[in-house]
């Protein structure tokens, strides 16, 4: 009898939207009878507890769904699922204040779940709804700057964000020049960002992971949802393949801005081309009850062009094959095969002489991961990791030209990793996860690999023969998080973790480009270290109505790369001889104070951070801003319903202006004047601000067919922000200089038109 | 090339998305003075000038201060050397030393408790064998293809200056023969705006032989000039050791004269 108390029984299952029957994503399930006892499901819906003998309550709840609970007599090993209900499909819905104390509870710090039916809401720049300017809102990350698309996280570049769709690296999130991100709203399901304090299934970049899943597709009915709005129209039809055994999901969009083009009464604009188009597909099937296999593919691509005479386009293409396998019930497996690639062609007709430049960057990727659900105390997460990288940096071929074609000078390399941790809740209110990560990143041939002196001379070569392996770089990247909740209610988080970086993005210019250059690890440019601490503290308030944290880290920063004075980022063999190598650090303060539930909801986010360099031979080897160092960073998210169909929302930015280098004085040359350059990154732009104002008119809900209207303003005041500063002779008065501002938006209405059926 | 494209992206869309534009105030660092050099010499003949001014601060007029009393001094490979004297306030002109191609010159410059050097040698001159007007962008507009045998002995480099029915243009002109050495190389020339072709037009095109040190400060320099969407601007590379503002330059000179027909 003693023995049948302390026995132990595994409860576990999945945890899916009732509508749709997609699998929700970090959905808790908690013991009410235990305190702070519960699990989470992992990125597939599936969850396991491991508990002794006895009766339970269990709790199931998610963001936005109604809580469920179920009585359990465990007395064997038994399989839940779990169905929940949307509330917004219920036609009155009395929300009980839940347990929304994740933050709080969790171990992990620096992640940040962003909610995808939030993203409807928040009013964005031509009423494009993206999850990347969503998530710019957050504290600790700072958006690029209008008319580029990558994102700053924690003081990193926008190359230390790895970027992963369906776990496929996406290498250029942007569309159309920065102003929109790849990532379609409707065709995701969960996203989720980890500051750079990542567990030890991530790895490859400093700064930050963004995990982006795409959704399932509802394997019960069938349905189609779309959008029309002033620059583009989207749809997504799901449905299942086999009623409660299979779906797939079909996502499209593509402006059409190019076509209001064709009216414009200026030549220059007539004949231009510009427009993205991208697709998202995905299909699953449940084998048995153990077994699912998942295919899942995005493809992207965009297209700038002047008649035939110049061309430019360019785009990823990702395919993930998974296959999901229950080992037991406490040993979940997934397997996966991941193809990726960004290219971009650029064309040019002069009289008739061709010239194209192509290049790209692919990878394939097999991964192999393990959760083992020891028991409610103890969950073991293992896995290994080989990818094939295959880059052209650049292939210039001409037509009728003398000049022969340079080969296809492609780059090889060999990424590979293994990993463990452990998520451990010794007490109660104690709870760790550690875990080490061993990367290898090796060079492989065939190639000629140079190092270079200071001054830009060829110091070594080193020639590898096809396939001929050369120098490997191994790394340890240990991580440890903690989290001690000093009561229900706040809790004490600290983290460490070390993070490596193979793949670099050189680009040389205020703006970013699509033709910026990444390059491997090579024998010359070393793998980008960073060690990071942070601290934080969170507290909820009013039975978890409001949240409020905040956190501080510290970074140092190892090979980091800059560019010479002058640098010139182009296709050439010897782009590493522009760059020059340091070290770095970054450190800040975060705060955010948000409002989950109720009529009115948002946040407010502040960030006091700085993030320097120190390089030797700019500046005179001192420290220095990185270009994307911006003291103060303030955003205001607010959304408020004013009546059950309506509702309306504000966000307010503002940050200090990203360091740049700016002339001091000037001369003459050759009857030219010339600015003079005494400090590299030593001024800033003006200050940042904007506010976007959107509402959002629901219409009647009827039986087969939903609809809505969404208004909204960007740049409400009109504030010109700078997107660009030249300094140059004052066109009235030939002995004067003066510094001009570019900005690119004032005011931009759009109206979009969204359905369901 | 990548540069050209970003600053095409950049216009594309400025275009695109309503742009707007105006003058703003900067709160720019006081600089100290810095001294800029302007040397020239040529295998035309002589008298070959030094020019010395300073930086000012950027919001200050366009009024650059010459600079006096300093100590130029120019020799040859050939063992000449000479003072160079100062005609006016801030020019420092020679009367002895030859222009000669193939010869290295070196300049020294003591001012203000500096000490500058730089040493150039002067390339062999090339003909330029005829001047090509061609249509682009089917008959869009007019340029000039210069067409000229590059020597296949040395690594040449190249500048065309356009005098436009006698008027010196400013702009920045370069070519290299690395990839195409010792072949008949074609360089083109455009012309934009006000300076557009007319027929009638009298072009005259001043082929300048350079060398490497020269190509990479008037290259980077160009850079400076058109600025574009670089996020590291800098000087341009020095050709003086220590590092300082401006250029000593040994050129030889071809010349040929079209007639837009």
């Amino acid at each position: 009898m003693l023995n049948a108390q302390t026995k132990k029984y595994t409860i576990s299952g999945y945890v899916r939207d009732a509508g749709s029957g997609e699998e929700l994503i970090g959905a808790t399930i908690r013991i009410l009878e235990l305190e702070n006892t519960g699990a989470a499901t992992n990125a597939y819906g599936y969850y396991s507890l491991t508990l002794t003998e006895g009766e339970y309550t269990l709790s199931v709840q998610f963001v936005g769904f109604v809580r469920q609970e179920q009585k359990v007599t465990l007395s064997s090993d038994q399989k839940f699922d779990f169905e929940l209900v949307d509330n917004n499909t219920l036609s009155e819905v009395v929300i009980e204040a839940e347990r929304q104390d994740q933050n709080v509870t969790d171990i992990q710090m620096g992640v940040d779940k962003m909610d995808v039916r939030e993203l409807n809401k928040v009013p964005v720049l031509m009423g494009e709804k993206d999850i990347i300017k969503t998530i710019q809102l957050r504290p600790g990350v700072k958006n690029g700057g209008e008319g580029t698309g990558g994102f700053f996280v924690r003081g990193g570049a926008a190359d230390q964000n790895l970027i992963l769709l369906d776990e496929a690296t996406v290498y250029n999130a942007s569309h159309l020049l920065g102003f929109f991100s790849v990532f379609n709203s409707d065709a995701l399901k969960d996203v989720t960002l980890y500051k750079g304090t990542q567990p030890a299934e991530f790895g490859g970049r400093l700064a930050s992971v963004l995990d982006v899943r795409m959704k399932d597709g509802n394997n019960k009915k069938f349905g189609v949802d779309g959008g029309i709005g002033l620059i583009s129209a989207r749809l997504n039809v799901e449905g299942p393949i086999v009623k409660d055994k299979g779906s797939f999901s079909i996502s499209g969009r593509r402006t059409y801005a190019d076509v209001f083009l064709k009216l414009s009464k200026e030549d220059a604009l007539k004949n231009t081309q510009l427009y993205f188009y991208d697709l998202n597909l995905k299909a699953n099937y449940k084998i048995n009850n153990r077994n699912r296999i998942y295919l899942s593919g995005y493809f992207g691509r965009d297209v700038l062009g002047f008649r035939d005479l110049f061309g430019l386009d360019w785009g990823n293409a990702t395919g993930t094959l998974r296959w999901n396998s229950l080992v037991n019930d406490k040993l979940f497996s997934n397997t996966t095969l991941i193809f990726s690639e960004y290219n971009y062609k650029v064309s040019i007709d002069f009289s008739g002489n061709k010239a194209e430049i192509v290049s790209r960057i692919q990878n394939y990727n097999l991964k192999q991961d393990f959760q083992y659900f020891v028991n409610s105390e103890n969950k073991i997460k293992f896995g290994v990791n080989s990818i094939f990288h295959r880059i052209l940096p650049g292939k210039l071929a001409l037509e009728n030209n003398p000049i022969p074609d340079n080969k296809e000078n492609n780059r090889y390399a060999w990424e590979n990793a293994a990993y463990v941790s452990h998520e451990w809740k010794p007490l109660k209110r104690l709870g760790f996860e550690y875990g080490l990560r061993v990367s290898s990143f090796t060079i492989v041939g065939q190639g000629e690999f140079y190092d270079y002196d200071n001054d830009g001379n060829i110091t070594d070569t080193t020639r590898l023969g096809s396939s001929e392996f050369g120098k490997t770089y191994f790394n340890l990247e240990p991580r440890v998080g903690m989290n001690f909740l000093l009561s229900e209610r706040h809790s004490l988080k600290a983290f460490y973790g070390r993070n490596t970086q193979n793949l670099h993005l050189l680009s040389n210019s205020t703006t970013g480009s699509p033709t910026d250059l990444w390059i491997p690890t090579s024998y010359n440019v070393k793998p980008e270290l960073s060690d990071q601490v942070s601290l934080g503290y969170f507290r909820n308030f009013l039975n978890n109505k409001l949240e409020f944290s905040v956190e501080t880290y510290y970074k140092w920063l190892q090979n980091q790369i800059d560019y010479k004075d002058g640098a010139q980022i182009g296709i050439n063999q010897s782009v590493e001889s522009e760059l020059l190598f340091g070290t770095g650090r970054a450190y800040g303060i975060e705060f955010l104070f948000r409002k989950k539930l109720g009529k009115l909801t948002g946040w407010v986010g502040y960030t006091l951070s700085r993030v320097e360099k120190r390089i030797e031979g700019i500046n005179n080897s001192e420290y220095y801003p990185a270009r994307q160092d911006r003291t103060h960073d303030i955003s205001i998210v607010l959304m408020y319903e004013l009546a059950p169909r309506w509702s309306v929302a504000a966000t307010w930015v503002y940050y200090t202006g990203n360091a740049a280098t700016f002339p001091s004085g000037k001369y003459e040359i050759q009857g030219q004047v010339v600015n003079y350059f005494t400090e590299r990154n030593a001024y800033r732009f003006p200050d940042y601000h904007r506010m976007d104002l959107g509402i959002t008119f629901d219409g009647k809900k009827r039986k087969r067919f939903e609809s809505s209207w969404n208004l909204s303003v960007y740049n409400v005041y009109a504030r010109e922000n700078a997107f660009t500063i030249t300094f140059q002779e004052d066109p009235n008065d030939s002995s004067k200089t003066q510094a001009v501002q570019t900005s690119l938006f004032r005011i931009i209405p759009s109206i979009t038109y969204n359905f369901k059926f | 090339m990548s540069n050209k494209i970003q600053t095409l992206i950049l216009s594309l869309s400025t275009i695109m998305f309503v742009a707007c534009e105006k003058v703003i105030d900067i709160d720019l660092n006081d600089v100290e003075p810095k001294i800029v050099v302007e040397a020239n010499i040529d295998d035309i003949e002589g008298p070959y000038q030094v020019k010395l001014t300073k930086t000012v601060n950027y919001n200050q007029s366009n009024m650059f201060p010459t600079v006096s009393d300093a100590v130029v001094t120019l020799s040859d490979s050939e063992g000449n050397t000479e003072v160079l004297v100062e005609s006016v306030p801030g020019i420092y002109v020679s009367t002895l030393i030859e222009g000669v191609p193939g010869r290295t010159y070196t300049l020294d410059i003591e001012v203000e408790d500096l000490l500058l050097k730089s040493s150039c040698k002067m390339p062999i001159p090339t003909e330029i064998d005829t001047i090509l007007v061609e249509e682009g962008f089917f008959g869009a507009f007019r340029y000039l293809s210069i067409v000229f045998q590059d020597d296949p002995a040395e690594q040449n480099y190249y500048r065309f200056i356009k005098v436009i029915n006698g008027i010196t243009k400013k702009d920045i002109n370069l070519a290299t023969d690395q990839l195409t050495n010792g072949e008949l190389m074609t360089s083109s020339l455009f012309f934009f705006g006000s300076d557009s072709l007319k027929s009638g037009d009298e072009i005259e095109i001043i082929m300048h032989g350079i060398d490497k040190a020269n190509y990479d400060y008037l290259r980077t320099l160009n850079e400076v000039i058109n600025q574009g969407v670089s996020a590291t601007p800098a000087n341009p590379i020095s050709p003086f050791s220590p590092v300082a503002l401006g250029y000593f330059s040994a050129h030889s000179v071809t010349r040929k004269t079209i007639i837009i027909p």
